[in-house]
């Protein structure tokens, strides 16, 4: 049976909607724009299911729903409620009711008809009848002329799956046959017979071309087709129905004599299901329409699935698509959120490596604290906004170099900058210290280069800049407050980091006592008076940074050579060439006397170089 | 004594109903439109505006949207399977007035999550230019630009909210 649904909503646009989506369902559709008119709907045409909006003028869904359940005829008829209105409060009023479902606007279509698929039982509409009919006086349903013709449709999943393994009765009851011939004889017989047969639902058509009209009007599950006939022959038929993609399924017995049996080989070269030999066997008939019908049942099976699949796909593919448009925003937005975070924070935090919550952990860092000296006095001569393009350009280019060597930028303070290494990616305190160190050299090495540049866009004096560097235990991680929080360090070696800055001159490194110690062998320092810091008990040796060896020796300042057991450095700007040459000759001439001597002569050498009186 | 709930941040709430709302019913993303976009259709062209009011106990106020003429027959023809130049004025205004309803079913949701219920009325649509809003003194406003296919809408909600 085809159902009937009634939609009440004060929308036509929900109307309209729920019109589009039914629109592949054999099921009729009647509409209401309040409750008032909804009720009168609902007793005249006794709905298989009710949609009802709540809030509508005139008669809300609540009162509406009342009034059903008062109505004897009406009170079990199922309600799926549709509505915008998603309070509890609400929800328990309609279930109290008896309602069905209950479906909150915006809705997915495919998890609402889902929920009608549980109320009543939607059939598909056959292809070929998924447009408008005009009412058939003819039919069963002729004398109601309000309501829209639908034919009961065969292809119900349910109907489907259950009839697939009921006995085979049922489903020959059910389907509908169309006895072609123009023998008026012929036709009558074979109605008598498939109505023994157990076929109750059989048309007549008595040439080709009323054939035609009819299967396009109205579904069939078989055809038994003459084939000489006037007007339109068998052939002509099977070949119309073939080029025609809607009725393409329709099987087609051909009923031939036994002296035209090479035209019924051709008809099933051109489409026909089967054939049978006039006079016809019954048993015969009865097998072969079996067989057909069950075969077309197992198409429209197939066709059945088909469509859900295609409709699971469909609701696949939309929430790939959502899901993918989510991504793109959230890939968008993340990018824009990353520029204000240090690429190690971001990407550790995507990798989930790193907790986005309140926390911290002690942890030896190397701290560096950069400036540029007398940044206001430098650039006060300029506009705000090619300022802005210097300073900006300044702290790209320094960030570029810091990233290169894997710091983590903590901060930009103005034209300040805090650097630190050790987290959340390290290589151990020794390498991060080197690697800061490093980086600060090649910051102050760019900015040499970029001195020029800046001049030719206006600024007099070139930025210099000073940095301290240090290493000690810092509280590291996340502080703040639970909706806005930074990824920073505290502790007193961010203060000493500072101090060191602005202790040294422009263009220089400062470092610690035990940064300075990490990276003796990489660079070469020079001690400077200590200095009194607020936090630290003690005054504070600074080292001031020179070069690394490599440069150094590249630059003729300083002659290094290193073996195992053997490591000569001679600072050329702070020793006399001559002395050295002494000192070394002096070195080669205990080298050259026999083991034991050298032994003594190098432990009077020590004597000296530890101030003792050599006797 | 009941502790009394937190006001509700309006912002957020507009922004989870416009995105649902866009997303489930008609399968469109949107996103909060900063100076930088430069939608299709501007915030002086004509367009349709849908109000829906919610009353409640401890909270009272309108869900309002503005959207373009164009973006409405994009909707319209999306929702019920026509052609966007078959859309009528009457099936348009009957769109917004259902989307601004849905919204505001949306916002209902999320009050009512906070603590504040409140019911719907039907929804009322008039076409005009730009949304002006009137200030009602103690209301709290959140008046947000959203882009979508292009297009620039406008979702207000307005409300004053009591103590017990």
């Amino acid at each position: 049976m085809s159902q009937k649904i009634l939609s009440v909503d004060d929308s036509k646009a929900v109307r309209m909607l729920l019109a589009r989506l039914f629109r592949p369902f054999a099921c009729e559709l009647f509409e209401a724009a309040n409750g008032e008119e909804g009720l009168a709907v609902a007793v005249r045409e006794r709905p298989d299911l009710i949609i009802l909006d709540y809030n509508m003028p005139v008669m809300d869904g609540v009162s509406m729903l009342r009034q059903l359940r008062e109505n004897a005829e009406l009170r079990r008829t199922p309600v799926i409620m549709l509505t915008a209105e998603s309070s509890a409060e609400n929800i328990a009023t309609v279930a109290r009711l008896g309602v069905r479902d209950y479906v909150t606007k915006p809705f997915s279509e495919e998890l609402f008809l889902a929920k009608v698929a549980r109320a009543i039982s939607l059939v598909a509409r056959p292809t070929h009848d998924r447009r408008e009919r005009k009412p058939d006086p003819q039919s069963e349903r002729g004398g109601d002329a309000e309501r829209p013709a639908t034919r009961d449709a065969p292809t119900s999943a349910t109907e489907l799956a259950e009839s697939s393994s009921a006995p085979s009765a049922a489903p020959l009851q059910r389907a509908s046959v169309l006895v072609v011939d123009d023998s008026r004889t012929m036709r009558l017989s074979l109605t008598r017979a498939l109505n023994e047969l157990g076929f109750d639902n059989i048309k007549e058509a008595k040439n080709g071309r009323q054939a035609l009209e009819l299967v396009l009007k109205e579904p069939f599950d078989l055809m038994l087709l003459d084939m000489e006939m006037p007007e339109m022959n068998g052939m002509e038929v099977l070949l119309a129905l073939k080029n025609n993609p809607q009725l393409g399924g329709l099987p087609v017995i051909v009923i031939s004599g036994a002296d035209q049996i090479e035209n019924a080989v051709r008809c099933i070269e051109a489409g026909a299901e089967d054939y049978l030999p006039k006079p016809f066997n019954p048993t015969l008939l009865r097998a072969r329409a079996t067989s057909s019908i069950e075969k077309k049942r197992l198409r429209d099976l197939d066709r059945v699935r088909l469509i859900q699949l295609q409709t699971e796909k469909d609701r696949t593919e939309s929430a790939n698509r959502l899901v993918t448009q989510k991504n793109q925003i959230l890939e968008n937005l993340s990018s824009k959120l990353s520029k204000y975070l240090s690429p190690q924070i971001y990407q550790s935090i995507f990798r989930g490596e790193q907790t986005v919550e309140i926390s911290a952990k002690r942890k030896k860092l190397t701290i560096c604290f950069t400036d540029i000296a007398g940044f206001t006095e430098t650039t006060d001569n300029l506009e705000s906004e090619e300022l802005t393009n210097v300073l900006n350009h300044y702290l790209t280019e320094m960030s570029v170099i810091a990233l290169q060597h894997g710091a983590t930028i903590d901060k930009f303070i103005g034209d300040a900058m805090l650097l630190f290494f050790g987290d959340p990616e390290s290589k151990g305190v020794a390498e991060d210290a080197k690697a800061c160190v490093l980086m600060a050299i090649a910051m102050q090495r760019r900015m040499r280069e970029l001195e020029q540049e800046w001049r030719n866009r206006g600024l007099l004096r070139p930025f210099r800049i000073r940095m301290g560097i240090t290493t000690g235990f810092c509280t590291v991680g996340n502080f703040g407050s639970r909706d806005r929080m930074d990824y920073t360090i505290i502790g007193n070696e961010v203060n000493l980091a500072a101090r060191l800055q602005s202790a040294t001159e422009p263009g220089s490194i400062l470092l610690s006592h035990e940064t300075n110690a990490l990276v003796h062998g990489l660079v070469m320092t020079e001690e400077q008076p200590p200095i009194t810091v607020k936090g630290f008990p003690k005054p504070i040796s600074g080292y001031k940074l020179v070069g690394t060896y490599n440069d150094l020796v590249k630059a003729g300042r300083v002659v290094l050579e290193e073996r195992d057991g053997l490591h000569v450095l001679v600072d050329l700007t702070k020793q006399d060439r001559s002395d050295v040459i002494e000192i070394l000759q002096n070195i080669l001439t205990q080298l050259k006397q026999p083991r034991g001597k050298v032994k003594q002569a190098a432990g009077a050498a020590r004597r000296r170089k530890k101030g003792e009186a050599e006797l | 004594m009941i502790a009394e709930p937190p006001i509700p941040k309006l912002g957020r709430i507009t922004a989870s109903a416009v995105t649902e709302v866009l997303a489930t019913q008609f399968k469109l993303s949107a996103i909060a439109s900063t100076s930088a976009d430069k939608p299709v259709t501007s915030a002086t062209e004509e367009g349709l505006f849908g109000s829906v009011t919610l009353t409640g106990g401890r909270v009272s106020g309108r869900v309002h949207l503005r959207l373009p003429e164009a973006f409405v027959a994009k909707l319209t023809a999306r929702l019920l399977g026509q052609a966007a130049t078959n859309v009528t004025n009457e099936s348009a205004a009957d769109v917004t007035g259902e989307l601004c309803n849905m919204l505001a079913g949306r916002v209902a949701a999320s009050l009512a999550a906070a603590g504040y219920s409140s019911k719907l009325s039907t929804p009322t649509v008039v076409r005009g230019h730009q949304l002006e809003l009137e200030i009602s003194p103690g209301a709290k406003t959140c008046r947000s630009d959203w882009t979508c296919e292009g297009h620039l809408l406008t979702v207000a909600l307005q409300f004053s909210f009591k103590s017990r």
